[in-house]
């Protein structure tokens, strides 16, 4: 009877000590992997902060300076070729570009694409099974390669360049993955609501404006995000299309120039990669889940 | 557009008046329908498909300059042209070492949300740090690590106590590529976590429970459940990953920034083929040849593209 006792409590015994083991070990793997995603920010944040004397006679990387400096941040205005020129730095005209060059076709981009979603999804149309069908085929087809050859046509045919409407208007017509989203999410939508509307005499516009979108704010505002994003991260449409035209930089672009014009001076470049990534990383923190969601679900166009 | 809404608003009487004919009639509602789905449709052949008939156009022909107005066909010249260039195969060498390393990222991001699936103490708090670096921007990702790999103040030199200039290497220039794929696989591994989470949140509890009295162990359960479970979406994740891979850009740009000699980086080392086209294309201002490369790039992720699509239909089919 004893032998079978400590026979049955052993392996129980190791079974635990392996579990423990197995978490130990997940959060050492978790813990890595977080300080490789970490110490690169910090190895900017805390140069940032280092003055420039100490910085620039070290001959390693300064852990923790002797001196800390906001020097760097000065720079970004004191120092800023445009703000000598027009008064403004160079980053803030960057900043104020970049919010209306991204939020223009993203915003009347979701508009047109939830207009069409809602006619595929909701509205009786003569061939619309066809021209969806073009429309998903168009979301295969993967264009990365072309973002460069593609200016000859807006420099040459259109006479765009220089000009922020290469980055603006082909946005505002919309995108198959757009249309397809927001699609699947308005086919859940009530049919009842929707006739009920139209016996009150609503048009297909106003169904769309006063239900439609009220009713889908949060694939919306998922979508927006996911826009939003990656035209704030954008380095090269703005590369291609703006270099020419110094009032139309973008932060992406503004921070990118500052390389060649702050190259002697490390804690400068380090503070205006710092400071372009505030805005996102604030934002981030106080809607994580939309973050998350909104990028998963934008980029996910299965 | 304002004319347009109030016609439709006008033809609601007529739209809501019930039609017993079979055949469809045109309403204004339904006209302004199909203008409403014809728009981002129109969109697209404008912006994209004249863009890519014009490059299209190019690859049979020479162009001075931007001035389309020059255009002349010169039969296979530019292929020759292109074909014969050391630095094309180059950058089809570095872009194929680029998009190899993506499986990397993959296998970061499938370890890292198999180990958040066993739900750690603190795993919103990982999940929520894992996605910082994929919202951040190619440039600042680009500052970020041109100053680990930095020669002098670099933190990796300081880790290794070497004194490397691991950016302009003279012993070993490899070592950009490589900074520019550190620098990635810093990155993309976001996403896949994301997807990934999904994708495990999904799987039937049951079947574990199944497995687990009929005595299977935890690899076992991971090989014979959790893998074929997520197997769409690893295909997924590998197939925009290798996509995106291919088309490496920006950070490539940013990391060897193209240099008065008009190299990508020490020894051409950061030249991937959209990079390459690039500088051919708005820098020595030869069009026709950068479309060429353009083009053999779209080739192959339109292949990539079309066995997807091959495999979605296969499954769709069973």
């Amino acid at each position: 009877m004893e032998n079978v006792i400590t026979n049955n409590a052993l392996p129980q015994n190791k079974r635990k000590k392996s579990i423990r083991l197995g978490r130990i070990f997940i959060y050492l793997t978790l813990i890595i992997y977080s300080l490789f995603l970490m110490v690169p920010f910090y190895t900017i944040v805390i140069s940032a902060f280092t003055d420039h004397a100490e910085l620039d006679s070290a001959l390693k990387f300064i852990w923790w300076p002797e001196t800390f400096s906001l020097q760097g941040f000065k720079n970004l205005i004191e120092f800023d070729v445009m703000y000598y020129e027009v008064g403004i730095p160079s980053m803030a005209v960057g900043f104020i570009n970049t919010l209306w060059i991204t939020c223009l076709p993203t915003v009347v981009g979701l508009f047109v694409s939830g207009l069409a979603a809602y006619v595929y999804a909701k509205i009786k149309l003569p061939g619309k099974h066809i021209l969806f069908a073009i429309e998903m085929a168009t979301m295969m087809i993967p264009l990365g390669s072309m973002q460069v050859v593609s200016y000859l046509f807006y420099n040459s045919i259109l006479g765009w360049n220089d000009t922020p409407l290469p980055l603006i208007i082909p946005g505002m017509f919309g995108s198959a993955s757009l249309i397809f989203f927001l699609r699947t999410y308005f086919e859940g939508i009530n049919n009842e609501i929707l006739e009920a509307a139209r016996i009150d005499g609503k048009s297909v516009f106003g169904i769309y404006f006063s239900i439609m979108i009220p009713l889908a704010i949060p694939a919306f505002v998922a979508q927006f995000i996911f826009g939003f994003v990656g035209g704030y991260n954008d380095y090269v449409g703005p590369m291609l299309y703006l270099t020419g035209n110094k009032m139309m930089v973008t932060l992406q672009l503004a921070v990118a120039n500052l390389q060649n014009s702050f190259s002697k001076y490390p804690e400068t470049i380090c503070a205006s990669a710092v400071v372009s990534m505030i805005p996102l990383i604030i934002i981030y923190c106080f809607a994580q889940k939309l973050f998350i969601n909104g990028i998963a679900v934008g980029g996910g166009k299965e | 557009m304002s004319k347009k809404l109030d016609s439709t608003i006008e033809g609601v009487n007529i739209s809501t008046t019930p039609n017993f004919k079979k055949k469809h009639v045109w309403t204004k509602e339904t006209v302004f329908a199909l203008v409403v789905v014809l728009i981002p449709i129109i969109g697209y052949v404008v912006f994209n498909g004249f863009p890519v008939a014009l490059s299209f156009g190019l690859l049979f022909s020479n162009i001075e300059g931007f001035d389309i107005s020059t255009m002349t066909w010169n039969n296979f010249a530019n292929f020759t042209t292109v074909f014969s260039d050391d630095r094309f195969w180059k950058s089809i060498w570095i872009t194929l070492w680029i998009a190899s390393t993506q499986l990397v990222t993959l296998a970061i991001a499938l370890v890292i949300s198999v180990l958040l699936a066993k739900k750690p103490r603190g795993r919103g708090f990982f999940q929520v740090l894992y996605f910082v670096p994929y919202i951040c921007s190619s440039v600042a990702v680009a500052i970020m690590w041109k100053w680990v790999f930095d020669g002098n103040h670099g933190l990796l030199n300081a880790l290794l106590g070497t004194k490397i200039d691991w950016l302009n290497n003279t012993d070993n220039p490899a070592t950009l590529t490589w900074a520019i794929i550190t620098s990635i696989i810093w990155q993309a591994p976001g996403y896949g976590i994301v997807m990934f989470k999904a994708a495990l949140d999904a799987v039937n509890p049951a079947l574990y429970e199944a497995s687990e009295i009929d005595g299977a162990n935890s690899f076992e359960q991971f090989w014979n459940i959790t893998i074929p479970s997520i197997a769409p979406t690893t295909f997924y994740l590998l197939f925009t990953g290798v996509l995106a891979g291919f088309t490496t850009f920006d950070k490539a740009t940013l990391m060897a920034p193209i240099s008065w000699t008009q190299t990508a980086g020490y020894e051409d080392m950061g030249l991937t083929m959209l990079y390459y086209s690039y500088i051919l294309g708005t820098q020595r201002m030869e069009m026709e040849l950068a479309s060429v490369v353009s083009w053999f790039l779209f080739l192959i992720t339109m292949t990539l593209s079309v066995i997807v699509m091959k495999k979605r239909d296969k499954e769709l089919e069973y």
